[in-house]
């Protein structure tokens, strides 16, 4: 539901909703957030990084049924991967749990066009949804401090394992996400 | 007929992006043992997996519907969507485009609805206003079921309907004497004496009196009958002749600016209305219209309700309007004319002319917006200008061989008129045949 023209675009923006322009705050800042929480944990600041998620967030935030949202929450992991040592920061939940926010807030501004209004119900059954994927996010993160400071030595066989199950996971999800063709009736 | 188009469930960007981040981050991070990038894909694996999950079984189906599908201008109609099979979606969005003359409620036409998910059913509306008499076509409507997380979307299109608003007509009364009429039913006092309600006086009984009529007071006092005497009751044909030859000025919808057109429609359902609830007889021809349309005399709601029918679907036709400079109104005599014109084009006064000439009652209302000549153009406002000094040497022309030119102002615009043509009613003229 992305405008295409330039007079759909001014046309979007003028029929946005204030509920929408707040879906769209919270798109552009918690990837933003997302950058300043690494900078709290390494202790040095990315303005040029910053000002990249900033506009690109921007953009998705615009445009939310496309990739863009992707390459925010790359770049920042990226990032975070680069800058950040160590697990055990607090800043490493907070961050996760703002880019899973980004991702809900583009996918739900992808579903209403921009002069819609979400029903309350529906935010509150989203909101739902996100905190269960930060308690499992913030729990994950537990068990890996928690294994980081055991100084657990690898299991090649453990490994294995796992990595069975997440390919059998993307191939169950890959058959349930696929569906025939589209159809006229 | 409405045609529904639909899609199937279908991945968004929003699940690609999940299943992406999830499944590559969660396997790298176990592959290069890096635990900070499982904390980063972790949730991005939970939202795919739960999207994967509670994906909707099958597609829902839409039963759309527009009700009501005919309304007065300004009323309210409403598309309503039923869908069934809704197990597992987690929204409905639907979407009106905008249209001209059709407001939606709210103005982005966007109505979102949360789907309970103890029902299986779930009914989608979205309320739009006509804010201008004609069809107006609606749709395409888009609806658009989501599931959880947005990860899947189903989509249909709803098209084919068409709302019909009728002309809200003007406000209209006149406090002039009927018209003398011809018919022998009706609400008008005729000149003739007969059985009626309008008393009449008191005469002598004659052969032929209903006994109910005597006057028993008069005739013991005299010692003959008497009855009493009524005027009969009879109906009035007024022939309607709208002008769509062409439409000036700016139409703002009922909240806004009346165009020719619309002070034409609207004046012409009021009068037509007027008459009706009288009980008289009224006949419709609309001039130049895209669609001809000639409905012949008729009495009553349900005749209203055609007239204004047809009055919904006046088109002005602009591109052959000198074919039919020659079609000749045809009017009964004894009836009552009035035409309907914004009087830009001389056809309008010929054919006033011609009913005249006949002997027949005849008045033009001129329905032309007074500020017609505004423009921004310096030379388009000449020119305007021009024609309507042209325009009122005609009007005066016409004036002078005794058909009036009333500007239409709502009640009362006709008063002027009825009241002469029921002054001349009974003086002697000369008539062509």
């Amino acid at each position: 539901m992305n405008p295409q023209t330039p007079q759909e675009w001014i046309d979007d923006v003028l029929e946005t909703s204030p509920q929408q322009w707040l879906l769209r705050l919270i798109a552009v800042v918690t990837p933003v957030l997302a950058v300043l929480a690494a900078s709290a944990a390494n202790g040095r600041a990315w303005p040029v990084g910053m000002s990249l998620v900033a506009g690109l967030a921007l953009t998705s935030s615009l445009r939310p049924d496309a990739d863009w949202a992707l390459a925010v929450i790359v770049i920042v992991g990226w990032h975070w991967l680069a800058a950040v040592d160590g697990v055990d920061t607090i800043w490493l939940p907070v961050a996760s749990v703002l880019l899973l926010v980004f991702h809900t807030v583009v996918a739900l501004l992808a579903t209403v066009p921009s002069g819609g209004v979400v029903p309350t119900i529906t935010f509150a059954r989203w909101a739902g949804r996100v905190a269960v994927g930060a308690g499992a996010t913030v729990g994950l993160w537990l068990m890996v401090v928690a294994l980081d400071q055991r100084d657990a030595r690898g299991n090649a066989l453990l490994t294995a394992l796992a990595l069975a199950v997440v390919a059998g996971a993307a191939v169950l999800i890959r058959a349930r996400s696929l569906g025939p063709r589209s159809q006229q009736v | 007929m409405t045609v529904s188009t639909t899609k199937p469930w279908q991945a968004s960007r929003a699940h690609f992006r999940a299943v992406s981040l999830g499944v590559l981050g969660v396997g790298a991070a176990l592959l290069f043992r890096v635990p900070t990038l499982l904390v980063f894909a972790a949730p991005f694996a939970v939202v795919a997996v739960w999207s994967a999950a509670t994906r909707p079984p099958k597609d829902p189906t839409l039963v759309g519907r527009l009700s009501p599908e005919t309304v007065r201008e300004g009323e309210a109609t409403a598309w309503a969507g039923d869908l069934a099979h809704v197990e597992g979606i987690d929204h409905v969005v639907v979407f009106v485009p905008e249209r001209q003359w059709l407001e939606t409620r709210p103005d982005s036409g966007v109505v979102t609805k949360a789907v309970d998910p103890t029902n299986v059913t779930c009914t989608v509306e979205v309320p739009m206003r006509t804010t201008h008499w004609g069809r107006h076509e609606l749709g395409p409507t888009n609806v658009v079921a989501v599931s959880s997380w947005g990860a899947f979307r189903w989509k249909a299109l709803d098209v084919g309907y068409q709302v019909t608003a009728l002309p809200l007509p003007d406000v209209f009364d006149a406090a002039a004497p009927a018209h003398r009429a011809n018919g022998l039913v009706g609400l008008n006092r005729s000149a003739q004496p007969g059985d009626g309600t309008d008393f009449s006086g008191i005469r002598p009984f004659q052969t032929g009196d209903r006994l109910r009529r005597i006057n028993w007071r008069r005739s013991l006092r005299s010692n003959e009958l008497h009855v009493t005497a009524t005027h009969a009751d009879q109906d009035t044909h007024v022939a309607l002749f709208v002008d769509a030859l062409a439409d000036y000025g700016t139409s703002g919808g009922i909240d806004g600016e009346a165009s020719s057109m619309d002070t034409t429609v609207r004046a012409a359902g009021a009068i037509a209305e007027y008459f009706l609830l009288r009980g008289d007889r009224v006949s419709l021809r609309v001039l130049d219209s895209r669609f001809q349309a000639n409905i012949p005399p008729g009495s009553g709601t349900r005749h209203l309700r055609r007239i204004l029918d047809v009055l919904a679907t006046i088109e002005p036709d602009f591109h052959r309007p000198s074919a039919r400079r020659a079609a000749k109104a045809v009017v009964p005599s004894g009836a009552l004319a009035i035409m309907l014109s914004p009087l830009i084009s001389p056809v309008a006064l010929e054919r006033a002319i011609s009913i005249a000439s006949h002997g027949l009652s005849v008045a033009v209302i001129d329905t032309l917006p007074t500020d017609v000549h505004a423009n921004d153009d310096p030379t388009t406002e000449l020119a305007w200008r021009i024609r309507l000094l042209e325009r009122s040497r005609e009007v005066r022309a016409v004036q002078q061989v005794g058909v009036p030119v009333i500007a239409w102002t709502g009640p009362g615009s006709l008063d002027p008129f009825l009241r002469e043509i029921a002054r001349r009613a009974s003086a002697p003229r000369m008539t062509r045949r």
